[in-house]
């Protein structure tokens, strides 16, 4: 009985060969699209999800006026464990800002982060330290990953006690190692090449140094009241350390970050992450929803011109219940098919993604969880696909169904119709939301940015060169190279570690400006435009002592009409204002310009090892290649190793996440417009076949071929014009959500929609005209033949 | 107004060809009521559709009002065909999804009338064939005999001076098709409508004034 049930099953599929081929595929688009979302967002979400404490670990953060830092006195972390019980443990991090080389007899390896932290720290994130017990240590000790220690030392699986040379290999620093951490359990917020621990963090350092704090909770805590609490200690120390009840940190407060947020939407930082990880759920969801509409849709359809065959089966006496089981189980093997096709879509997609752009493996294993989701989805779908049409076609009476007399009905097409608006509003709001990302990545891209950082190079330092005097001589030995046109060293570079914010007090106001300590050429290499006064020039040596020159937004803080001349006092130097400058966006897009003062006098004590150098183009690589070849006698502290970054491409690293989401979306998108048209491919296929003799008798009444062109068309671009309209209320209000993450955005103008708008009635017109064509160009004679 | 001179038309059968029409010549004059007979298979609806330039012959001239038709462009011939033509079919072939106004309105909607032109048309139909009350039914709402008379009404709309009529009879009863041959001859004598028809029946081809037979695609004499 099955056997003859699988051959008219089999046959049946032989005849609707191309409607069943292009359904398949569009339900194995779904399915590919749900997969690929689903492996990146549970990748995302699992930074620190193995760690049995996960639910009690918090970040201390501290917040002013709506912006927020992730970093807090170091001596707040043992004040909040020694008054409040319920924190279990605390443990303080902070990190090294620079890369440093590691050099072996054998090899050398770029520490690109370098922490260090509280032993308890170790026992917060299950960091591992085979061999060593790290209650016994004393002093300073320095861990290095399994990685690092295969590079240096390959034939040495026990490194305790061996030496590196930190920086030049020749006249670097020698470091003692005290060992290999053990391999990571998972995913995690931590990551460090090296880790050095100390018994207490705090123990050599000033009371005012930050760090991040972590704070591990009893189960149960009520986070609410310790956060008050906290703030109480918070506030008690603060008043212990100064004074100055104008100064910003006064005004700041205390707020917990859950670990699970870390990842995804610190306060501190961008929640672009989280917004990623959310789109790309709904996105998953509506897709699979489109394509199981789609597919029902089609099942439906097809399943009418089966009339005959459950007609007949009914007047032999089948069971209804036989009947639904027989579709259901059609119904699920096409959707099991569809899953296997779409695994194998995922594996070459990853494949791509993989090799083409560089993303990462890790990101697309493949697990048994995957795999459980995939066939919740393919029994859902088939139950959803598969149950409606047979119990409608189950119920009617044998001899209407094989007359042929209740298809068509004006409610079945209603509901069609509905199904493919619905296809239709999302596509279009996915078109309409891409185009606007792309211009805001676009206007990302060719916006003034306030700097010009064409063929400005970083070269990567670690010699401090604070003293303009000293830093003389290097500038005119780089400056003696052809192609070379200024020199300048900084504390920052854009798209490096954002630029340190102090307090400063002009008359008797108190500003907190960001500070930037620069050299002479700065601004000529950055190409930042001078407003009025004057930038650091070697004619007024005096620049070195107090010059300083503003932003815009600095200027407009102090509300002074002319600053030229102003005296303001921070970092315990008055500083006079010799010129003000042009804002620029070096801290990227989606942060609003912080007020900055510029100065050669480096009193804020952060380091200048931020080299640039501007060349000029045509001379670029021969440039380097020179530069490359004598840095070694240049840079007699850090010359080993010549290493730079064009600084456009460090700069476009803010906004690499943005990117990221853009290409996501772009490819989910173009996914949605395959479903929805493989939908209507089929649904205009169908009501073509079903109008062939209306064809034919228009056209003997003399209606020409791109009359009926035109015709058959109607009906759809009717449903794709309400789409349209449905749709762009919509879209407009989730572009305008996202373009919120921005300080400095686009407008949506209305054209956006109008582009969308046309590109999708275009594609519908061609996805119809494909098979309304070849009915238009029909003999009417060979339709209508006489019976 | 219609010469049709060596018509064949053939139709390839593995290497063979079938004649469906084999060296056909017919003459007809303006006004005339002339009746196409034969038995199944002889060739008559294929003769119907050359006359009424819905089909070509493989070989054979046709002249519609000393005009070689055959030669002109596409575009040219359904001008003449929309003009002056008229086709009335044995199984209706009315738009289900129209209402009988609607129907009888289409063909007016491709000679590109306004609007207000055509309604006042359908109107005319409509009242001329006595069936103003149907006019928002749709076709399944309706008898054979009705949905012919839209047929009818509905080729009559644009004026033509030339009505094909395919067994116009050949769904309904023998009432029912009384009414439609005198509703032809009527349309002959009064307006002057030169009518074509393909028929089985004898009795229907009486009421027209030239009968012409037809065999195995050849004209007998």
């Amino acid at each position: 009985m099955n056997l003859y049930n699988l051959k008219i099953a089999w046959r049946f599929l032989l005849r609707t060969k191309v409607f069943t081929i292009v359904n398949i595929l569009g339900l194995a688009l779904g399915f590919a699209g749900f997969v690929l979302a689903s492996l990146y967002i549970n990748h995302e979400q699992s930074y620190d999800s193995w760690n049995p404490n996960y639910k009690d670990i918090y970040l201390v953060g501290l917040t002013n006026q709506g912006k927020a830092s992730d970093l807090t006195s170091v001596s707040l972390g043992p004040a909040i464990k020694a008054q409040l019980p319920e924190v279990v443990k605390i443990a303080r991090v902070n990190s090294f800002p620079y890369e440093v080389p590691f050099n072996s007899d054998e090899d050398v390896f770029f520490i690109k982060r370098w922490i260090g932290a509280d032993i308890a720290f170790a026992e917060m994130f299950g960091i591992k330290t085979p061999g060593i017990d790290l209650d016994s240590i004393s002093g300073q000790t320095v861990f290095i990953k399994p990685d690092v220690a295969q590079k240096l030392f390959p034939d040495n699986s026990n490194i305790q006690d061996e030496w590196v040379i930190m920086g030049n290999k020749e006249s670097g620093l020698p470091l003692q190692l005290s060992g290999i951490t053990g391999p990571a359990p998972g995913l995690s917020n931590i990551e460090f090449e090296c880790i050095g621990f100390v018994k207490e963090l705090g123990a050599n350092l000033s009371d005012d140094t930050n760090v991040q704090t972590f704070i591990q909770v009893e189960p149960g805590t009520n986070i609410n009241d310790l956060t008050a609490h906290i703030n109480y200690i918070f506030a008690n120390s603060i008043s212990k350390q100064t004074e100055n009840i104008n100064s910003s940190i006064a005004k700041s407060s205390i707020y917990l970050e859950p670990l699970k947020n870390l990842h995804l939407r610190p306060t501190h930082g961008s929640s672009t992450g989280y917004k990623i990880v959310i789109a790309l759920g709904a996105l998953s969801i509506i897709i699979l929803l489109l394509a199981a509409i789609n597919f029902a849709n089609l099942m439906l359809v097809l399943a009418q011109k089966r009339t005959k065959e459950i007609g007949m089966k009914k007047i032999f006496g089948v069971t209804r219940a036989k009947l639904i089981i027989q579709f259901f189980s059609e119904v699920f093997i096409q959707c099991f098919i569809a899953a296997c096709i779409a695994v194998f879509f995922v594996s070459i997609t990853t494949n791509i993604l993989v090799k083409n752009f560089q993303y990462d493996l890790s990101v697309f294993g493949f697990n048994e969880s995957i795999l459980f989701q995939l066939l919740i989805a393919v029994i859902l779908t088939s139950v959803v696909s598969g149950l409606y049409p047979a119990f409608i076609l189950s119920q009617s009476e044998s001899i209407t169904i094989i007359k042929g007399r209740h298809q068509n009905s004006p409610r079945t097409q209603y509901f069609r119709n509905l199904l493919l608006v619905f296809q239709f509003v999302i596509a279009f709001g996915f078109i309409s939301v891409m185009i606007v990302i792309h211009k805001q990545m676009n206007f990302i891209e060719t916006a003034d940015r306030g700097f010009n950082a064409d063929q400005v190079v970083y070269i990567k330092n670690l010699a401090t060169l604070n003293k303009a005097a000293d830093f003389t001589t290097f500038r005119n030995r780089m400056k003696a190279i052809p192609g070379i046109e200024s020199v300048t060293v900084a504390t920052t570079v854009p798209g490096g570690h954002s630029p340190n914010a102090y307090d400063f007090q002009y008359i008797d106001r108190m500003f907190k400006f960001d500070h930037i300590g620069v050299d002479f050429e700065y601004f000529e290499t950055m190409g930042m435009k001078l407003l009025t006064g004057r930038t650091f020039s070697l004619e007024f040596p005096a620049d070195t002592q107090n010059a300083a020159v503003l932003n815009e937004t600095a200027v407009k803080e102090l509300g002074l009409k002319n600053p030229i001349g102003a005296i303001i006092h921070g970092c315990n130097t008055d500083f006079k204002v010799i010129g003000v400058v042009k804002d620029s966006k070096t801290l990227g897009f989606e942060e609003l310009i912080n007020p900055t003062i510029y100065s050669i006098n480096n009193s804020c004590q952060i380091p200048k090892v931020e080299i640039l150098t501007k060349i000029s183009s045509g001379n670029i690589q021969t440039s380097l290649a020179m530069l490359a070849s004598q840095w070694r006698s240049i840079n007699k502290i850090d010359g080993d190793h010549f290493i730079y970054e064009f600084v456009n491409q460090k700069y476009a690293t803010l906004y690499a996440k943005q990117e990221q989401l853009q290409r996501a979306f772009t490819g989910f998108t173009i996914l949605i417009i395959l479903v929805a048209l493989m939908g209507l491919f089929n649904m205009a296929a169908y009501s073509i076949s079903v109008r062939q003799k209306e064809v034919g008798i228009r056209k003997v009444l003399g209606a020409s071929s791109q009359e009926i062109l035109l015709l058959l068309n109607k009906p759809f671009l009717r449903i794709v014009c309400l789409s349209i309209l449905i749709s762009t209320p919509i879209a407009w209000w989730l572009a305008n959500r996202w373009l919120q993450d921005f300080a400095y955005r686009i407008d949506i103008q209305w054209w956006f929609f109008a582009l969308g708008a046309i590109l999708s009635l275009l594609i519908a017109f061609i996805t119809v005209s494909i098979q309304a064509v070849k009915a238009a160009y029909l003999n009417p004679v060979d339709v209508l033949h006489e019976e | 107004m219609i010469e049709l001179n060596n018509i064949f038309k053939w139709y390839n059968v593995g290497g063979n060809r079938a004649f469906v029409l084999k060296d056909v010549n017919m003459s007809i004059k303006e006004g005339e009521f002339v009746s196409i007979m034969g038995p199944s298979g002889s060739g008559k609806s294929t003769l119907l559709h050359i006359i009424g330039l819905l089909d070509e012959p493989n070989e054979g001239t046709y002249s519609f009002q000393n005009e070689d038709v055959l030669k002109l462009k596409e575009k040219k011939r359904s001008e003449i065909y929309k003009q002056y033509m008229g086709f009335v079919f044995q199984a209706y072939h009315l738009i289900d999804e129209l209402t009988v106004a609607e129907n009888i309105e289409t063909p007016l909607i491709y000679k590109n009338m306004k609007s207000g032109e055509r309604k006042a048309v359908v109107a005319d139909m409509l009242d001329r064939f006595g069936i103003v009350g149907k006019k928002d039914l749709f076709p399944n709402q309706l008898s054979g005999g009705q949905q012919q008379i839209v047929g009818i009404a509905r080729a009559l709309a644009g004026k033509p001076k030339v009505l094909l009529a395919d067994e116009p009879t050949g769904n309904l009863n023998s009432k029912q098709g009384d009414e439609i041959m005198q509703l032809f001859k009527k349309l002959n004598e009064e307006e002057g409508v030169t009518i074509i028809q393909v028929t089985h029946s004898e009795k229907n081809a009486a009421y027209g004034g030239r009968i012409i037979e037809l065999l195995d695609g050849q004209i007998q004499i």
